[in-house]
């Protein structure tokens, strides 16, 4: 304890909110991602099936979501969470704080994860659909016995690149009174010029990056027979 | 129109003949056309077509030439735009999904890239042709045990598709083919990813089910060998036509057109006599004086000892310059070329003989010139070597 007090000093002082903020990116990237997971892979299943040649191929709904996540994506994360702040207040009932970053979180990741697990199930062999077509089964038993089931490493691989993605979009959503471990740099580390703050937001974020990393890839290994 | 009401009584004679004759028809294609949107030409022209119970049905064609799409008609993966396809009594194009869904569990499909499910078992991989709950864990297990066995691959049983070779991963597939006791089995080239000995295993095994299950099997492939092996029937589709059809014996020892011709050709070394004689002839020690003739047998004469007895009964050589025999659909099938010398009356009376015996003959090469004169390697030598 007294070698982090001697090299975070600032940290040290205020060890409690530093805590604090750790849990509240924890959470925030906790109820992202798994409502932005379930959104996702819906809408996911949405596009591969309703694209062209698809199982419920439907040119209308197809367009509808692909071009909306197509213009989700182009408009800057920072600039989408403070143009959508009346929205997020009138969701959430507040636009700060971790309940006010949940909102625009989701907003931001999923149209990010959509297209990921998009790819992640364009990865099944069409001649697997081929055949579970042939053996009778039906559309939604296909969706859930092969592009789901055969994609599982695929997805877990996806998800761990997004949550890596969402630990940054959950600092970014600091810098507008979000908090978190974000917040907590903007505010000490860059605005108060503690370097030692900075530091050691750093070292968190590896550390979560890395427990995200090896998770993954131990679903990857454990569940891919290819 | 019923029986009494018909005048003409031909033609309600012709009617009841038709039924009983379509009474073991289990597959029909009647003017069946199709096109893919934004295509050009027809996948599919005017195709009629019918299967037998217990047949095993051989498709063979060029790539392109529309075999995928035709054998995709008969499980409603591919909707026809014009004619009808029946299957087991049952018009396709009028089926809703649900009856849609309980005909293709009764027509098995294997696929030349097998389409294993790589994240699941051997067991779990055939287990899931079944609907959810419908057999409990052990039936389960006891049927696919079962059905591993009639594939000869039970040892497997845990395995995944990756830890699987060729010919075993098509065991497999055939075993999920037949987990709902299907009566009809489609064969999308299926040995056309396998090596020579795991084909002939495969071909092997698609005849036994077909003898022991007494499963109508269609069969669609690029390869003549594939026909010859398992076939009892063949259609020859090229450009989505249907350019011949129907037992193969006949197909095969007298090819109509031309499509057929270069197939049945490509199987043997005699259809390559030709070219190869161009290109060796010398040195398969022909020379020009010499008669090439090409004579294919059918069934019975095969047996005879047809060149020993030219040499007997003409006082000629035959030099045998290539010879095949294979069996086809359980008859034997195959032919000679041979080279002699003989005078031009000796050569007509040698084919005279052979053609009254039902050989097919064909000449290859009549004799130039007269004997002795220099070949035309040895004319050419003398200049090779000035060069």
């Amino acid at each position: 304890m007294n070698l982090f007090a001697t090299l975070f000093p600032h940290v040290a002082d205020r060890v409690d909110e530093f805590y604090e903020c750790m849990l509240q990116t924890l959470v925030m990237v906790g109820i992202v991602g798994i409502i932005s997971f379930v959104v996702s892979l819906f809408l996911a299943v949405v596009l591969v099936t309703t694209a062209p040649h698809g199982l419920f191929a439907n040119r209308a709904v197809y367009q509808v979501v692909d071009k909306t996540i197509n213009f989700c994506r182009s408009v800057p994360f920072i600039i989408l969470a403070t143009t959508i702040i009346p929205l997020t207040r009138w969701v959430m009932g507040t636009a700060i704080g971790v309940k006010g970053a949940v909102f625009p979180l989701i907003i931001g990741i999923t149209p990010f994860f959509t297209r990921q697990l998009e790819s992640a199930l364009l990865g099944v062999n069409a001649g697997l659909i081929e055949a579970a077509t042939a053996m009778g089964l039906s559309r939604i038993e296909i969706v859930w016995r092969v592009y789901l089931r055969e994609s599982i490493p695929r997805i877990a691989k996806v998800t761990a690149i997004t949550i890596v993605n969402l630990l940054s979009l959950t600092a970014v959503i600091g810098v507008v009174g979000g908090g978190g471990l974000g917040d907590f740099a903007i505010r000490y580390g860059f605005q108060r010029y503690w370097f030692d703050a900075s530091v050691a937001v750093v070292l968190v974020y590896l550390v979560f990056i890395w427990v995200v990393e090896t998770i993954g890839k131990a679903i990857i290994q454990t569940m891919s027979r290819e | 129109m019923t029986s009494h009401d018909t005048v003409d009584g031909s033609a309600a004679q012709s009617t009841a003949v038709e039924s009983d004759s379509t009474d073991d028809v289990i597959i029909r294609f009647d003017h069946v056309s199709k096109t893919y949107p934004g295509s050009m030409h027809e996948a599919l022209r005017d195709i009629n077509l019918k299967i037998r119970k217990g047949d095993i049905y051989g498709i063979i064609g060029l790539s392109g030439a529309g075999k995928s799409t035709l054998v995709r008609c008969i499980n409603g993966i591919e909707r026809v735009d014009e004619g009808q396809v029946t299957v087991a009594g049952n018009n396709i194009a009028q089926l809703g999904r649900r009856d849609l869904r309980d005909l293709r569990r009764g027509i098995g499909m294997v696929f030349q890239s097998f389409n294993l499910m790589p994240s699941r078992t051997v067991e779990q991989n055939i287990a899931l042709a079944w609907p959810r709950h419908t057999l409990s864990r052990e039936q389960r297990h006891a049927r696919v045990v079962e059905l591993l066995k009639l594939v000869e691959l039970d040892d497997k049983i845990d395995a995944y598709p990756a830890d699987l070779s060729g010919g075993q991963r098509q065991r497999v597939a055939i075993a999920r083919a037949l987990a709902n006791d299907p009566q009809i089995l489609l064969s999308d080239e299926a040995t056309s990813a396998l090596d020579p000995l795991t084909t002939e295993s495969i071909l092997a095994l698609l005849g036994r089910l077909n003898r022991e299950l007494g499963i109508t099997i269609v069969v669609i492939t690029h390869q003549m060998q594939v026909v010859k092996e398992i076939c009892n029937r063949v259609a020859v589709i090229s450009n989505g036509r249907i350019v011949e059809g129907g037992d193969v014996y006949p197909v095969f020892a007298d090819p109509q057109s031309a499509v057929t011709r270069s197939f049945v050709d490509n199987t043997s070394n005699l259809g390559k006599a030709p070219g190869l004689l161009g290109t060796y002839g010398s040195r398969l020690g022909v020379t020009e004086s010499q008669t090439v003739l090409r004579l294919k047998y059918v069934a019975q004469s095969v047996a005879e000892p047809l060149v020993a007895q030219l040499g007997r009964d003409y006082n000629v050589l035959p030099n045998i310059l290539f010879a095949d025999v294979s069996v086809v659909d359980g008859a034997p099938l195959g032919g000679v070329v041979i080279a002699f010398d003989a005078e031009a009356a000796t050569v007509r009376a040698i084919v005279d003989s052979l053609k009254s015996r039902g050989i097919s003959v064909e000449t290859l090469q009549t004799p130039q010139g007269g004997i002795g004169r220099p070949d035309d390697a040895a004319s050419r030598r003398p200049i090779a070597q000035e060069a």
